[in-house]
């Protein structure tokens, strides 16, 4: 069984993965997302030093701190039958909160729009009514995230979007804000089991943990467990962490995530997330 | 974006970088990987081991748009 990591930076995360792999005999091959490159004419696929023929690799992994170009190398993969985790249509279906939303649809989550306009996007935010956030289409660590309590918010941050933004930003993704307490909840889900769940407290209303938020256990009740795997599947399935939030009608899904962190979980939850991302990960390539 | 390159010491079987930043020397763990993310403990500027074999570091700028989950 030949595996492939695709990496870009390695974190904690990333060590802790190649440990699990190590304890289970199996080597994976690094390949630097960064460097890497394919030639639909060679029969070798390369990354730094690494020359690798293109039907050498069975399976590859994908922990790229890079979205682009995760999903990019996870195509080239498949296109040439190299099982993928997570496939490419899961990372994007996360990663693109437009599909995330659509691929939610039968999922409790905010309420979303769209538009691609000044007007438009006033006219939907007006619609919806105040608060909202606005997202980066494509965007993650809780960057670029605005909340817009009234019409003289919406106007200056639209108009910055539109006027200071590359193209990407003038799809504008609009989201009612959900007041949650000062907290969210990120759940954990590895093939059909959801391993563990954290609390993210902050007393800003953006709660990830790289802008600040504390993790601190939550028990995974059967609501979180259901919801959690309904949102898993709901964009393919694989190995993917869930943003929870809890509204005053029931549990919402925000958000989901196809390359998850979960450093700052480990000794949180008493759960060992490496070890079964990659148990799982190995069984379904042997299978 | 590779801005600056700190190419040091082995001493003694321990592994050693000078932060480029604040000039502290930093010991590296012996699991270090390449391409792992490290930390100045005076000044906590990140860096990527570029090398192993010397040492080499560059600094972090983690800026690009799209990463991170």
């Amino acid at each position: 069984m030949n595996i492939g990591f695709i990496h870009s930076l390695i974190r904690p995360e990333e060590k802790l993965l190649l440990k699990e792999f190590d304890r289970k005999g199996v080597s994976p091959i690094r390949i630097d997302s960064r460097t890497f490159q394919f030639d639909s004419s060679a029969t070798n696929i390369q990354s730094n030093d690494l020359i690798l023929e293109k039907n050498h690799l069975d399976s590859v992994f994908n922990r790229s701190l890079s979205y682009s170009q995760s999903l990019q190398t996870l195509r080239i993969f498949e296109s040439l039958a190299v099982h993928t985790m997570n496939s490419s249509e899961v990372l994007e279906n996360c990663g693109d909160k437009i599909k995330t939303s659509l691929a939610l649809k039968n999922v409790p989550q905010p309420e979303f729009g769209v538009a691609f306009s000044m007007e438009g996007a006033l006219s939907l935010i007006e619609q919806m009514g105040y608060p909202v956030v606005l997202k980066p289409v494509i965007g993650s660590w809780g960057r670029l995230l605005s909340k817009i309590n009234d019409r003289d918010a919406a106007e200056s941050v639209l108009e910055h979007k539109f006027t200071l933004g590359n193209y990407t930003h003038s799809v504008i993704y609009v989201q009612k804000f959900v007041e949650k307490g000062g907290r969210d909840i990120r759940s954990f889900v590895v093939g059909d089991e959801c391993i563990a769940a954290i609390y993210r407290d902050s007393p800003h209303w953006i709660t990830n943990t790289a802008r600040g938020g504390t993790a601190s256990n939550c028990p995974v009740t059967e609501e979180i467990k259901e919801l959690s795997l309904a949102a898993a599947k709901a964009v393919g399935g694989g190995i993917v962490a869930i943003d929870l939030f809890e509204s005053p009608q029931g549990l919402l899904v925000n958000e989901v995530n196809g390359t998850m962190e979960f450093k700052n979980s480990i000794q949180t939850t008493g759960v060992n997330i490496p070890e079964k991302i990659v148990e799982f990960y190995v069984n379904e390539v042997r299978m | 974006m590779q801005t600056q390159v700190s190419e040091q010491l082995n001493e003694i079987n321990q592994l050693i970088f000078i932060c480029t930043v604040c000039d502290a020397e930093n010991d590296l763990e012996q699991s270090t990987e390449i391409n792992e993310i490290v930390e100045c403990m005076d000044c906590a500027t990140e860096f990527e081991v570029i090398s192993l074999e010397p040492i080499q570091v560059v600094e972090l700028e983690l800026s690009d748009e799209d990463w991170g989950q």
